[in-house]
């Protein structure tokens, strides 16, 4: 019974998204999709206790609720923005030389994405041609400073030069 | 008992990467980071299995705890994956740098990253068997990589994701 809860608290988050996303509004992917799990995490944590007191099996309805939310959000921010899939997305249609996939996916293309991405979010702004940090970009920018001092991340991020050959480390999506 | 042994594990966990594994040099590497906490499920998975057995825990306190172990690594990942460098967040940096930038000088200095990364994702697809190589040369997807991408098309259309990457 409490995994049915757990599934039906998931199948309702990915329901009410879903209806969410084509109703429009200015909330990104993520956000929007944590406007309706996270309710849906209290009504599903209260639902528990008051079915199954606090026990094991509160406990993990609302755990495995959260752990499919997460993988969720994990997956369709990875289609939203992951090179590999795009690549894969381009080879479902037909089989296809390196070459060919390196030209259909234009890089010019990907950079402009998440330039406009950044836009839309109200990190930059671009006014006369020219883009600037907001003031949300800039925060942005410093909690990413802090995590990156956290795991002792090594390789600068340089634009046009980032690749690390030492560490064998290579940009992220 | 058991959700604070598992507590306790995960605390153990962390603590020793921020006391000793974060300054390692291998541990900059994703392949290592990936494998420290692959070990970590892997372990908590046979003890998990193993109480279920002798039926120390139930099942729900088995999938209880099954789901806070992947929900700590996994937050703890894409955390990881992030600060390791986005391409957004390369971006923001590098408007971050001067008052402001014009979108053809971001486009000309992060387009070799592009060209570096769409490369560099080829070689793990291949290495991850979700590509293949055919006999005359072109890549086609593999049967689980087909499983992947039909899963991700059906989540893109739910989620009216229109382009991929």
């Amino acid at each position: 019974m409490w995994l049915v809860l757990s599934l039906a608290g998931f199948a309702l988050a990915v329901v009410l998204h879903a209806l969410l996303t084509r109703m429009g509004g200015s909330l990104t992917i993520v956000l929007s999709f944590l406007f309706v799990s996270v309710p849906l995490a209290v009504v599903v944590a209260a639902l528990a206790l008051w079915m199954f007191a606090v026990s094991d099996e509160s406990i993990a309805a609302l755990l495995v609720y959260l752990a499919l939310c997460e993988t969720y959000i994990f997956l369709f921010t990875l289609a939203a923005n992951g090179v590999s899939v795009s690549l894969m997305m381009r080879l479902r249609v037909r089989p296809t030389t390196a070459d060919e996939l390196m030209r259909s996916y234009s890089t010019r293309a990907m950079v402009e994405r998440r330039i406009d991405h950044l836009t839309a979010g109200g990190f930059l702004t671009e006014t006369g041609g020219q883009i600037r940090l907001l003031q949300r970009g800039a925060a942005l920018v410093r909690v990413f400073a802090l995590a990156r001092a956290f795991f002792k991340h090594r390789r600068a991020l340089e634009t046009g030069g980032a690749q690390d050959g030492a560490s064998g480390q290579r940009a992220q999506s | 008992m058991h959700w604070l042994l598992l507590a306790g594990f995960i605390a153990a966990h962390v603590l020793a990467y921020i006391a000793v594994f974060r300054y390692l040099r291998v541990f900059a590497a994703e392949r290592t980071i990936v494998i420290y906490h692959g070990l970590a499920f892997a372990a908590v998975f046979a003890v998990v299995a193993l109480a279920f057995a002798r039926g120390t825990i139930g099942f729900a306190a088995a999938c209880g705890l099954l789901a806070l172990q992947y929900l700590y690594s996994l937050s703890f990942l894409e955390l990881w994956t992030l600060a390791e460098g986005s391409y957004s967040l390369q971006i923001l940096l590098r408007v971050s740098r001067q008052a402001s930038i014009s979108r053809e000088e971001i486009l000309a200095s992060c387009e070799s990253i592009g060209a570096a990364k769409k490369r560099n994702r080829l070689d793990d697809l291949q290495s991850l068997k979700l590509i293949a190589v055919c006999q005359d040369g072109t890549f086609k997807l593999s049967p689980m990589g087909r499983m992947l991408v039909d899963t991700l098309s059906s989540i893109m259309r739910l989620t009216t994701i229109r382009q991929a990457g």
